[in-house]
């Protein structure tokens, strides 16, 4: 099979809705002639036309302000904004409207919106454009939150995105746009709310996505050969909807939990993993305490050697892993 | 290399083991997991198994003698292997053990020492060490966490399990696996509530639906494999006599008025055969493939059903017992067998066996040769019959003895000739005396 990168397979993913459906179009701040800060739109301008590959303003207010707009009179648009940093600035159209519109209305009204953006360090980005900032959306009813790590999932899960008709945060990494991994030429989805089991193991969960779930697997990997550890690595892939039903059967395999994630951990996601296998049955196998492995509570440094710092790594995640299991 | 067969240690208390009995000898070909001896210990009995597959060597600790545990029994041998370099020395093999003990003592020690814990203190443990502990009844202050650890955890509580409450012996967990039985449903009787092989027989009993295997263990195990050779390797016929028994039956109360010993039917039975054997000598003999011995002394078996098979302990030298010898001999060795108390000896040499199902009102069948003997007596059930005597119509009590003998060393005529012989001296005993 092929190999590509996330950022071909996210193109790809564009490329194959826009020609399927001609109510999909995209729009961003330098996503036309630019083609997107990490590329993803590149050539899109000459092949679709002005109409379908828009640039807007500064504004990522007017942004998805007029995405939304859009998406409740019958297009399905794909915003794309730059940094989940700057979320921030357009939070009312995101969490008061785009979130709210649909059951407000009385489900009359689909929102088929996909708010594509990225987040993460690892660039020398510093603090105002390396958050992972999933936790707030999640936090929010009515958004969908998707967060893919490999080329393959990228592209089933941005598919399935622009198909769905309630808002979609497509959250990426920007170190991820040049992962690599096998893409079949033939169309394929992937349904949310699935996560997968990108490792089996017997002895450890450990829930990993995005950028980080490739030092997961090796941290599983090194710690199989040093120490024999079986380290059963799951992506949950969405996590709005999150699939609860593959981690609590694991958990209650391996009676052991780590998650990972590169947001700081005060709030993160984690925690939030952590509480359902609490709540579930998976609570009875249980047999350590469970680990989070995140980001550190600090603003993101600019310093590589900070930046590095502050983001988890394949030594943090084996320590963890050793933890679990009492070593 | 030799393999050394210890003294087991089932449940907590026990710190020595008497041996029941030995199921195999010395000398016998042992697979792995054949039952070696079923010891007896202060809670119950049990069977051991081998751990190796070989040759019993030796038997260090003989039958109903004890050891400590961890002490040699037994030593099983490679197919072949010289063990004659072998030290089977009982003194030096108890000074080693003495040697080793104190240290395996402190092991033990170590192992069951518990946390201590104050007052009121709540134990910290895993939720899956308290679901199992939950699950499995058991009092989490019992149960002490790995070195270098003091929260209690799920591998502690199962280790717990494994070495403190030994949850069935081996030959159990092999009845309940080959039936699909769980264990842990089982209520054990065994040292330390261990599940023995008679709990899974009784599961069974209950059970009346369920299609049961019972694998063939310690005397079934012989005897299965005894009669299955004795069926394949011999060409044995059986041959046929109706007995008029009416002069033994007037004979056996005359003895009754003289003497104290209970004389039955088969004591006499024995007297008339071991006295006929004498006269055909190449029916009290030993046969095998090629060649046959002729037996000297007259060893009269007797076939005695006990609840978990069958055994035949053996008469020596009937021919020259008188009938109060013979009942009082009998008498002995049957109590023996039903107690489950045969030795070796008595089990063994046997040159003639007869076997009596009369009590059954059986009156002809077809009796299995007991090898390596040339014949075997089936008795019958003696009953009324109408009979025609010298022209006249009496009744008179009938026997019917059948005989199956080998046909390799013993042919039809005078293994008919023979038992004619029997009829004779059982319908006219008078001439007994004369021979």
């Amino acid at each position: 099979m092929r190999t590509i990168t996330v950022k071909d397979a996210l193109q790809e993913a564009i490329i194959e809705e826009m020609d399927r459906d001609e109510n999909v179009f995209v729009m961003g701040e330098d996503i036309a002639e630019h083609g997107g800060i990490y590329g993803v739109t590149a050539g899109l301008l000459e092949k679709y036309g002005k109409e379908r590959i828009r640039n807007t303003p500064i504004s990522e207010s007017a942004l998805i302000g007029s995405a939304l707009g859009a998406a409740i009179t019958g297009m399905r648009p794909i915003a794309e904004l730059m940094y989940i940093d700057f979320t921030a600035v357009a939070m009312d159209q995101i969490v008061n409207q785009a979130a709210k519109i649909r059951y407000m209305f009385g489900g009359k009204v689909d929102v088929p919106l996909v708010i594509r953006t990225q987040g993460g360090g690892g660039r020398g980005s510093a603090a105002q454009h390396s958050q992972s900032l999933e936790a707030w959306f999640m936090h929010v009813p009515g958004l969908k939150v998707v967060m893919p790590s490999t080329p393959y999932d990228a592209k089933g899960l941005l598919k399935t995105a622009i198909r769905d008709d309630n808002p979609v945060m497509f959250i990426e990494q920007k170190m991820a746009y040049s992962f690599k991994g096998e893409v079949p030429e033939e169309e394929y989805l992937i349904p949310f709310g699935q996560a997968d089991i990108k490792k089996e193991g017997s002895d450890v969960t450990l829930v990993a996505n995005s950028y980080l779930l490739p030092k997961a697997l090796e941290a599983a990997k090194i710690m199989e050969e040093e120490e024999g550890i079986k380290v059963e690595v799951i992506d949950p892939l969405t996590l709005v909807p999150f699939d609860e039903e593959t981690i609590i059967k694991s958990v209650s395999k391996t009676g052991r939990l780590i998650v990972v994630h590169e947001a700081v951990k005060r709030g993160g996601f984690g925690a939030e993993i952590a509480s359902k296998i609490f709540e579930s049955d998976a609570f009875y196998y249980l047999d350590a305490p469970l680990q989070r492995v995140a980001g550190l509570e600090v603003p993101t440094p600019y310093n590589a050697k900070l930046e590095n710092f502050a983001m988890p790594d394949v030594e943090n995640i084996k320590e963890a892993i050793k933890k679990t299991c009492y070593l | 290399m030799a393999y050394e067969v210890k003294m087991p240690k089932f449940g907590e208390t026990m710190t020595e083991g008497t041996i029941l009995n030995w199921i195999v000898e010395e000398g016998d070909q042992i697979e792995k997991e054949d039952p070696l001896f079923e010891i007896e210990t202060d809670k119950a009995s049990l069977e051991v198994e081998a751990e190796e597959a070989g040759i019993l060597a030796k038997i260090l600790v003989k039958e109903n003698e004890s050891a400590a545990i961890g002490d040699v029994v037994a030593v099983i041998a490679e197919e072949g292997e010289d063990i004659s370099s072998l030290d089977f020395d009982s003194e030096s093999s108890k000074e080693s053990s003495t040697e080793v003990s104190p240290e395996k003592a402190e092991k033990e020690d170590e192992k069951t020492e518990k946390v201590i814990r104050t007052e009121g203190e709540k134990i910290k443990a895993s939720p899956a060490a308290k679901r199992l502990a939950a699950e499995k009844d058991l009092d989490l202050s019992e149960i002490s966490p790995a070195e270098g650890r003091d929260a209690i955890l799920e591998a502690d509580v199962s280790n717990y399990i494994k070495n403190k409450m030994p949850q069935a012996t081996p030959v159990a967990e092999k009845k309940a696996a080959a039936r699909g039985i769980d264990i842990s449903s089982l209520e054990g009787t065994g040292a330390g509530g261990r599940v023995q092989s008679s709990d899974l027989d009784s599961y069974n009993a209950q059970d009346s639906e369920a299609d049961q295997e019972i694998p063939f263990t310690g005397l079934r195990k012989i005897i299965s494999k005894r009669m299955t050779q004795s069926f394949q390797e011999v060409p044995q016929v059986t041959t046929t006599v109706k007995v008029d028994m009416k002069e033994i039956k007037e004979l056996r109360e005359e003895i009754k008025q003289i003497s104290e010993e209970h004389i039955s039917y088969t004591d006499i039975l024995v007297l008339v055969v071991s006295r006929m054997l004498r006269k055909y000598p190449m029916i009290n003999a030993h046969i095998s493939q090629d060649s046959m011995i002729v037996k000297s002394n007259i060893n009269i078996g007797i076939a005695v059903d006990v609840p978990d098979g069958l055994v035949v302990p053996v008469i020596k030298n009937a021919a020259r017992k008188g009938l109060e010898e013979l009942a009082k001999e009998r008498k002995i060795l049957v109590g023996k067998a039903r107690e489950g108390k045969l030795n070796n000896d008595d089990l063994s040499g046997g040159t003639f066996t007869i076997t009596n199902l009369g009590g059954f009102e059986t009156e002809i069948f077809t009796p299995i040769i007991n090898q390596p003997e040339a014949a075997i007596l089936g008795v019958g059930q003696i009953s009324d019959e109408v009979v025609p005597v010298d022209g006249e119509v009496k009744i008179r009590p009938m026997l019917w003895l059948s005989m199956a003998y080998d046909h390799r060393a013993v042919d039809g005529a005078p293994a008919a000739e023979f038992l004619q012989k029997i009829k004779k001296s059982l319908e006219n005993p008078i001439s007994l005396l004369l021979s």
